[in-house]
C-alpha cells in the first residue's frame, strides 16, 4: 500500500510537469504586464518607461521563456514561488493564506454532499417510482440545472438578510470575542458550504439511486437474502457496500473539482480563499500568484484522482495496487 | 475606496477598475438637521466595506492596496489634511507660513498632537516619516511609489531617493515640535499636493528597526497605534480590520467607539445595508431608486472629483489627420447626447464634463463652453473640414478615403459597452461609421496604448477614465512630456501653437506668482479654457458617488474627495 | 408415504405490468417428501427457476407476483408468512444455491463474513464463533485450507470452490431443504461431479431434501429420486425418476430422452426438439407444447390438457396418452 501510494506520487511528477509547461506557455500569451498597471498609471513616477523595465528585468520577466521557467522550477524545489508583483508578498504567504480557507469549505462541501446524497439517494432506491423518490429527484433536477450563485444569493437573501440568523460573508465574525472560535467559524462555513454542495448533492443523490437500483437486481443480493438476512442487513452490508463503490471514486475526483469550483462562490460569499486570489492575480497579470494558484489546482485535482484510486482500492478488493 | 484628506492614494488613478471606484457623499454633513437636534451618543460599532481583499502592509505609503491605505489612513494622520471645502487645514500640524523665497516652509506641530498611547508626536517622528520616504528601503526594495511627494527637497538627489536613514538637508528640526521644508523650486502645488501627506512614524518602534526589515515587521502586520481616529486591534486578512477609537485623537476623540472595515462582495453589499450589518458602503447609481425605499437607510449622492472621456489616438497612422483637429472633436462633442447618456447609464446620477476638472471642484472655471447635444452644428462642423458624406451615407476623409474609426473597449465592464453603443449611434447620426472592436482585456488596451510611438496600434479610439486628486495641479497627465500624456491622451505634438500654449500654462500654474491664489484660479480658467476648446479628448461626464448609510448614522461629511471627519460622526441607539 | 416435507398447489407467479401479464409459473403442483431429491427439469423459459424462487418468496418485485398457490413447507402456508416471518426460515429451513457462482456471491465481503452471518442471523452466534464455524463448514464441503479461505474474496477462488463455498453456505443452518437452481451448470464437467458429489454426501449425512433444478437430464438421472418435467410455466409430467426415465409418457419429456447423448448406442445424430419455448407473455391457447409436438392433433391446439394421474404417482398432462 506504502510502496503504491509512493509510486503514484512519483508518476505525478510529470504530469506536473506538464501542466507547469502549459501554463507556463499560456500565460505568457496574455497580452499586457502587471508593471505597466502598477507603474505606469502613477502620474508621478518619473521615468515610468525606464521603472518598468526595471521591475520587469528584477522579475526576470525579459528572460527567455525557457530560462525563466527553469528558474521558476529550481525556485519552486527550493520551496519559493517568488513574489506576488502586486501585493509585494511572498506568494506562500498569500497561498498560506487562502488554501486552508478553500480546502475547508471543499471539504465542509464534500462532507454536507456525502450526508445528504448518499442517504437521500438509498432511500429513493429503496422506494423506487414511490412518493419519496419522485419529489426528491424533481428536487435534485432542479438543484443541479440551477447555477450556484443563484442558490449563493437566494440563500444570502433568506438566511443572512430575511432571517438574520447566518453571516453571508467571511469566515469569521469580526470585532466580537467569539471571533474565531469553532461555533462562529461553522457559522459562517454553513451558507457556502451548502451552497457549494448542493448541485453535487443532486448528482451524487442521482449517482446513487442509479448504484443502488442496479446492485439490489445482482445476483448476490438475492442470495443475501435467500440467506434470511434481514432487510437492513441486505440494504446497508450487502447493496449500499457495493453501491458506494464509484461514489467513492467520483469523491476523490471531486475534491480537486471542488477546489476550483469554489471560486465564484468565494467571490460571492467573501470568502478569502484561493478563488479570489486566483481573479485578482489573472486580472493583473500577477505571474508568480497565476502560476502557484494553477499549480495548486492541478496537484489538488491530481491528489484528488490519486485519494479515489486509493479509496476504491480499499473498497473494492478486486481492485490490486499495480 | 474611500480617501481621507491625505494623499495616499496616486494623484490619478485609473477609473476603468471601477471596481474600485471612489466613493463619497454629497457635500454637506449627514442629516445635518437632526445631528442638531438630538443629543451625541458616543460608543457603537461602525461597519464599513471594501469590495475585495485589502493589502497586507499597514505601514504608511507600504501597500499599493487602496483599501489598505484607506484602513491605514484612519490610524496614521498626515501633518495637514483637507477640509470639506479643499482647503489645506491643520491637523498634526497646527501652524505653518512660507519664507519670503516661497522655498521655505516652517511647520509647528499641534502641542496637543499625541500617539493613542498618550505619547506626543515630535519633529523626530516627522523625520522617520521623511527618511521612510525617501529611502533606498521603499523606494527600490519595496517598491513603493510615493517617494516623488518629496523629490523637490533640497538634498534629494534626482534619483529620488538616499541611503536607509539619511534626511535631506531641505529637512530641519528647529526644536521639539518645529520643522522647516526647503524646496528646490518654489512651487504654489508643492504644500496641496506634496507636502501635506508628510506622516509621521513612531520612533519609539520603528526607530529601533532598520528600514529594510521594516516590510512584515510586526508593526507592518498589524500597526498597534497610531496618530488617526481609529487605531487598529485586529486584522483577520482578506475578511475584516477592525479599529477602535483612539482617545488622544489630535482632532479629537471619535464617538464612534469601533470602526470595522470588511470585506464584502459588491453582490450582497445591498442587502448588507438593509439588513443593518453594514453601515454605510458607496452603492451603484442605478440602485438608487431601489435602496431609496429601504426604511432604515438614507442615501447621499454627490458628483466624484474625476472624469470619463472618448480618447483619440491623434498620432494614428491611418486617421490620425482627422483625429488631430480640434474641429472634428468639437463636432464629436456636439454630437453626443451626454444628459441622455447618464441617464440611461447612470439613472441620472452623473455629472457632465466639460474640461479637465469636474464642475464640482473648487478650481472649476464655471464659464466653459457646456457643449450642448446640437447634431446639426457636429455636422456642420465635420462639413467645415471636407468630410463630405458619401456612398453609403458615411463621412469619408477629407481626400474622400473612406472613415471608418474602431473603438476599443475593455471586457468586464457592461457600463463601458452599453456607453461604446451609445457613442456609436450617436456619430452614425452624423454620418461618421464608427465600429466597435470586440471588448478586450484592460491590460491589452493599455499594452497597445503604452506602445504606439508610431500610431500604428490597433487602437484608435478608446474609452478612459481619470479620479483626481484634492489639488488641481495637472502635471503627471496633461504636459506635452508626462508619459501619461503620450500613452492615455496623446496630446503631444511639439508643434501645435495650443499644446505649447497648454504647457506654458500649467507650468504658470504653480510657479512663484501662483502662491497667489487669485493669480492660481485665473490661470487655471485659462488652462481649463484652452482644454475646453481643444478637447485633446471628448470629456463625457461621471458617475456621482452614492453612500448609502444607515439611519443611526449621523454627522458624516460627505465630499468629493472622501467621507470626512468620522471623529465627528455618530450612532444613534435604538434605531 | 410419509408427510411430505414440501407440498406445493396451484402455484402462480405472474409478471404483471400495465400492459401485460406474463405467466411465468401457471398452477404448478409437486411434493417433496423429506431426505429425497427432487428434480425439476425443463428448458429454460420453462418457468423452473421462478417456481424455485417463488418457494423461497425471492421473485424480483414489483412485477413478479405469487398470485396464487399454497407452498406448505412443513405443515406452514408460506405465502401466508409475514415477511420477517419468511425471513426466518430463509437460510435456516430453506437454503438455497445459484447458478452463477461468480455473481452469487457479494465481491466486496469475504467469504467467511458470507457463510458467518447466516450463523448470526439463525443461530445467533458471535461474530468469532461464527468464523470457527465457517472454518468447520468450508472443511465439511472439501477445503483443505479453509482458515485462509474465510479471509479471502470471491474473486481469489475457482468457479468450483466458489459453488462449494455456496453449499456451506447454504448449509451452514442445517436446513430442511435446499433449493439448487443449476448448481453445476457454470462449472467444468469434473467439477460439476464433484460438486454434485457433495450435495449428495451432504444429503446423506444431513437428511437434508433437495429441489435440483436443471436442464441437464443427466444429472437428474443421477440425483433425483422424483421429477418433474415443466413446460411453458406448467408441470406436463411427474412421477418417480425411474418411472419417467424408464417410461416417459408425455411427448415433450421423450423429446427430452431423445436429445441426451447416449454413448454406446449408435445413432446418426442427436435429436433435438424443433422450435422454441413459447414466451410466456404469448402462450398459445391449447396445450402449449403442441405447436412443437410431432403428435399434436387438431384438438392439442383447442383445449389445455388436465394434469391426469395416469399411473399412481405418475401424472401427465397430455390428452393423447
Amino acid at each position: 500500500m506504502t510502496s503504491y501510494v509512493i509510486r503514484r506520487l512519483l508518476g505525478l511528477i510529470p504530469t506536473l510537469f506538464i501542466i507547469t509547461v502549459i501554463v507556463f506557455s499560456l500565460m505568457h500569451l496574455m497580452p499586457g504586464n502587471a508593471f505597466q498597471a502598477l507603474i505606469g498609471l502613477n502620474p508621478h513616477i518619473k521615468d515610468a518607461a525606464k521603472v518598468i523595465a526595471q521591475r520587469t528585468a528584477n522579475a526576470g520577466l525579459n528572460l527567455s521563456w525557457p530560462q525563466q521557467y527553469v528558474n521558476w522550477i529550481v525556485n519552486l524545489l527550493h520551496g519559493n514561488l517568488g513574489t506576488s508583483f502586486e501585493f509585494q508578498e511572498p506568494v506562500t504567504t498569500l497561498i498560506g493564506i487562502a488554501l486552508p480557507n478553500t480546502v475547508t469549505l471543499a471539504l465542509t462541501a464534500e462532507l454536507i454532499i456525502l450526508i445528504i446524497g448518499i442517504p437521500v439517494g438509498v432511500f429513493q432506491a429503496n422506494r423506487v417510482n414511490k412518493g419519496f423518490d419522485i419529489s426528491t429527484s424533481l428536487v435534485a433536477v432542479f438543484l443541479y440545472s440551477v447555477p450556484g450563485f443563484v442558490f449563493a444569493l437566494f440563500l444570502i437573501f433568506l438566511f443572512s438578510f430575511t432571517l438574520n440568523w447566518l453571516p453571508s460573508m467571511g469566515t469569521v465574525t469580526a470585532a466580537v470575542p467569539w471571533s474565531g472560535d469553532l461555533g462562529d467559524r461553522i457559522q459562517h462555513l454553513i451558507l457556502p458550504a451548502t451552497t457549494l454542495a448542493l448541485p453535487s448533492v443532486a448528482y451524487y443523490t442521482r449517482l446513487m439511486r442509479a448504484n443502488t437500483l442496479q446492485v439490489f437486481f445482482q445476483d448476490y443480493v438475492r442470495t443475501a437474502r435467500a440467506k434470511g438476512l434481514r432487510s437492513t442487513r441486505v440494504l446497508f452490508r450487502h447493496v449500499l457496500r457495493n453501491a458506494i463503490i464509484p461514489i467513492t471514486t467520483q469523491f476523490g475526483f471531486d475534491i480537486g473539482g471542488l477546489v476550483g469550483g469554489a471560486v465564484i462562490l468565494e467571490q460571492i460569499f467573501t470568502w478569502p480563499g484561493m478563488g479570489e486570489l486566483t481573479i485578482n492575480a489573472n486580472l493583473n497579470r500577477d505571474y508568480p500568484v497565476i502560476l502557484a494558484t494553477t499549480l495548486i489546482f492541478a496537484v489538488m485535482v491530481l491528489l484528488g484522482n490519486l485519494f479515489a484510486d486509493i479509496l476504491l482500492a480499499s473498497m473494492d478488493p478486486r481492485v490490486r495496487y499495480n | 475606496m474611500k480617501r481621507k484628506s491625505t494623499l495616499f492614494t496616486a494623484a490619478a488613478v485609473m477609473t476603468l477598475s471601477a471596481l474600485f471606484a471612489g466613493y463619497s457623499g454629497g457635500i454637506g454633513v449627514a442629516d445635518a438637521a437632526t445631528a442638531h437636534r438630538s443629543p451625541v451618543t458616543n460608543g457603537g460599532t461602525m461597519v464599513q466595506t471594501f469590495p475585495t481583499a485589502f493589502g497586507l502592509n499597514f505601514i504608511p505609503f507600504l501597500s499599493t492596496s487602496a483599501y489598505t491605505a484607506a484602513a491605514t489612513s484612519y490610524s496614521f494622520d498626515s501633518i495637514l489634511r483637507f477640509n470639506r471645502n479643499d482647503q489645506v487645514s491643520a491637523d498634526i500640524v497646527n501652524k505653518w507660513w512660507t519664507s519670503p523665497d516661497k522655498k521655505t516652509y516652517y511647520f509647528q506641530i499641534n502641542p496637543k498632537a499625541r500617539w493613542s498611547n498618550g505619547m506626543y508626536i515630535t519633529t523626530g517622528d516627522v523625520k522617520l516619516g521623511v527618511d521612510w520616504l525617501l529611502s533606498k528601503s521603499y523606494n527600490v526594495t519595496d517598491g513603493g511609489s510615493y517617494g516623488y511627494l518629496l523629490s523637490n527637497v533640497v538634498g534629494v538627489p534626482s534619483s529620488g531617493y538616499l541611503p536607509d536613514g539619511q534626511t535631506p538637508s531641505g529637512f530641519k528640526i528647529l526644536g521639539p515640535r518645529e520643522f522647516s521644508v526647503t524646496l528646490q523650486h518654489a512651487d504654489a502645488a508643492a504644500l496641496p499636493a506634496n507636502l501635506v501627506a508628510i506622516t509621521p512614524l513612531p520612533t519609539y518602534i520603528l526607530g529601533k528597526i532598520p528600514m529594510s526589515q521594516w516590510k512584515g515587521t510586526p508593526f507592518d502586520r498589524h500597526p498597534w497605534i497610531g496618530s488617526g481616529p481609529f487605531i487598529t486591534t485586529s486584522i483577520v486578512p482578506g475578511q475584516s480590520i477592525t479599529q477602535k477609537a483612539n482617545p488622544y485623537y489630535v482632532l479629537g476623540a471619535p464617538h464612534i467607539a469601533q470602526n470595522v472595515w470588511k470585506v464584502i462582495s459588491t453582490d450582497v453589499v445591498n442587502g448588507d445595508l438593509a439588513s443593518g450589518q453594514v453601515t454605510m458602503a458607496a452603492i451603484h447609481a442605478i440602485d438608487v431608486a431601489q435602496m431609496k425605499k429601504v426604511p432604515n437607510l438614507n442615501i447621499n449622492v454627490v458628483p466624484s472629483n474625476g472624469f470619463q472621456y472618448l480618447g483619440w489616438r491623434l498620432n494614428n497612422a491611418t486617421y490620425g489627420s482627422v483625429f488631430s483637429q480640434a474641429t472634428f472633436r468639437q463636432a464629436v462633442e456636439y454630437a453626443i447626447n451626454r444628459p441622455a447618456m447618464v441617464k440611461a447609464l447612470y439613472a441620472g446620477y452623473g455629472t457632465l464634463e466639460n474640461g479637465p476638472l469636474p464642475p464640482i471642484n473648487f478650481w472649476y472655471n464655471k464659464s466653459l463652453n457646456t457643449y450642448p447635444y446640437d447634431p446639426a452644428k457636429a455636422n456642420a462642423l465635420l462639413n467645415s473640414i471636407g468630410m463630405k458624406i458619401g456612398a453609403g451615407g458615411w463621412r469619408t476623409m477629407p481626400n474622400g478615403q473612406p472613415f471608418t474609426p474602431t473603438l476599443t473597449i475593455s471586457s468586464g465592464d457592461t457600463t463601458i459597452q452599453r456607453q461604446a453603443d451609445f457613442i456609436q449611434s450617436f456619430l452614425q447620426a452624423v454620418h461618421i461609421n464608427l465600429k466597435i472592436n470586440p471588448p478586450i482585456n484592460f491590460n491589452t488596451i493599455l499594452t497597445q496604448l503604452n506602445s504606439d510611438s508610431n500610431g500604428k496600434q490597433p487602437i484608435q479610439a478608446f474609452l478612459l477614465g481619470w479620479s483626481l486628486s484634492n489639488d488641481p495641479d495637472p502635471r503627471g497627465l496633461w504636459r506635452s512630456t508626462d508619459n501619461l500624456n503620450i500613452v492615455t491622451i496623446d496630446w503631444t505634438n511639439p508643434k501645435d501653437p495650443a499644446i505649447q500654449l497648454n504647457d506654458k500654462l500649467i507650468h504658470e500654474s504653480h510657479g512663484k506668482a501662483a502662491y497667489n491664489i487669485n493669480y492660481r484660479i485665473a490661470t487655471l480658467n485659462k488652462w481649463q479654457a484652452l482644454l475646453n476648446q481643444q478637447l485633446p479628448e471628448n470629456f463625457l461626464f461621471d458617475a456621482n458617488n452614492v453612500t448609502a448609510y444607515n439611519k443611526n448614522l449621523h454627522g458624516v461629511v460627505f465630499t468629493p474627495y472622501g467621507n470626512l471627519d468620522p471623529q465627528k460622526w455618530w450612532l444613534s441607539t435604538g434605531n | 408415504m410419509a408427510e411430505p416435507l414440501l407440498k406445493v398447489r396451484n402455484l402462480k407467479t405472474y409478471f404483471i405490468s400495465k400492459h401485460s401479464q406474463v405467466k411465468a409459473v401457471d398452477g404448478v403442483d409437486f411434493e417433496v417428501q423429506p431426505g429425497k431429491v427432487l428434480g425439476i427439469v425443463g428448458e429454460s423459459g420453462s418457468g423452473k427457476s421462478m417456481t424455485s424462487l417463488s418457494l423461497m418468496r425471492l421473485v424480483p418485485g414489483p412485477q413478479g407476483r405469487i398470485v396464487e398457490g399454497e407452498v406448505t413447507f412443513e405443515g406452514t402456508d408460506l405465502l401466508k408468512l409475514t415477511e420477517r416471518q419468511m425471513s426466518d426460515v430463509r437460510g435456516n429451513r430453506m437454503g438455497m444455491i445459484f447458478q452463477e457462482p461468480m455473481t452469487a456471491l457479494n465481491p466486496v465481503l469475504k467469504v467467511g463474513e458470507q457463510i458467518g452471518e447466516v450463523l448470526i442471523r439463525h443461530r445467533k452466534l458471535s461474530k468469532a464463533e461464527a468464523k470457527k464455524q465457517s472454518i468447520g463448514l468450508l472443511r465439511s464441503v472439501g477445503f483443505p485450507r479453509a482458515e485462509q479461505i474465510v479471509d479471502e474474496y470471491p474473486h481469489q477462488l475457482s468457479g468450483g470452490m466458489r459453488q462449494r463455498a455456496m453449499i456451506a453456505m447454504a448449509m451452514a443452518c442445517q436446513p430442511k431443504l435446499l433449493i439448487a437452481d443449476e448448481p453445476t451448470t457454470a462449472l467444468d464437467v469434473t467439477i460439476q461431479a464433484q460438486v454434485l458429489d457433495l450435495m449428495k454426501s451432504l444429503k446423506n449425512k444431513n437428511g437434508t431434501a433437495i429441489i435440483l433444478i436443471t436442464h441437464d437430464l443427466g444429472v437428474i438421472a443421477e440425483m433425483a429420486d422424483d421429477v418433474v418435467v415443466m413446460y411453458g410455466g406448467q408441470v406436463v409430467e411427474s412421477a418417480t425418476a425411474d418411472a419417467v426415465f424408464d417410461d416417459p409418457l408425455h411427448p415433450y419429456t421423450k423429446a427430452l430422452m431423445e436429445s441426451i447423448p447416449v454413448i454406446d448406442q449408435d445413432r446418426d445424430r442427436l435429436a433435438s426438439i424443433p422450435g422454441t419455448v413459447p414466451s410466456a407473455a404469448n402462450f398459445p391457447s391449447g396445450c402449449r407444447f403442441a405447436p412443437r409436438c410431432t403428435l399434436a392433433q387438431e384438438s392439442c391446439h383447442q383445449k389445455m390438457p388436465e394434469l391426469r394421474e395416469l399411473k399412481p404417482g405418475h401424472y401427465v398432462r397430455c390428452d393423447l396418452v
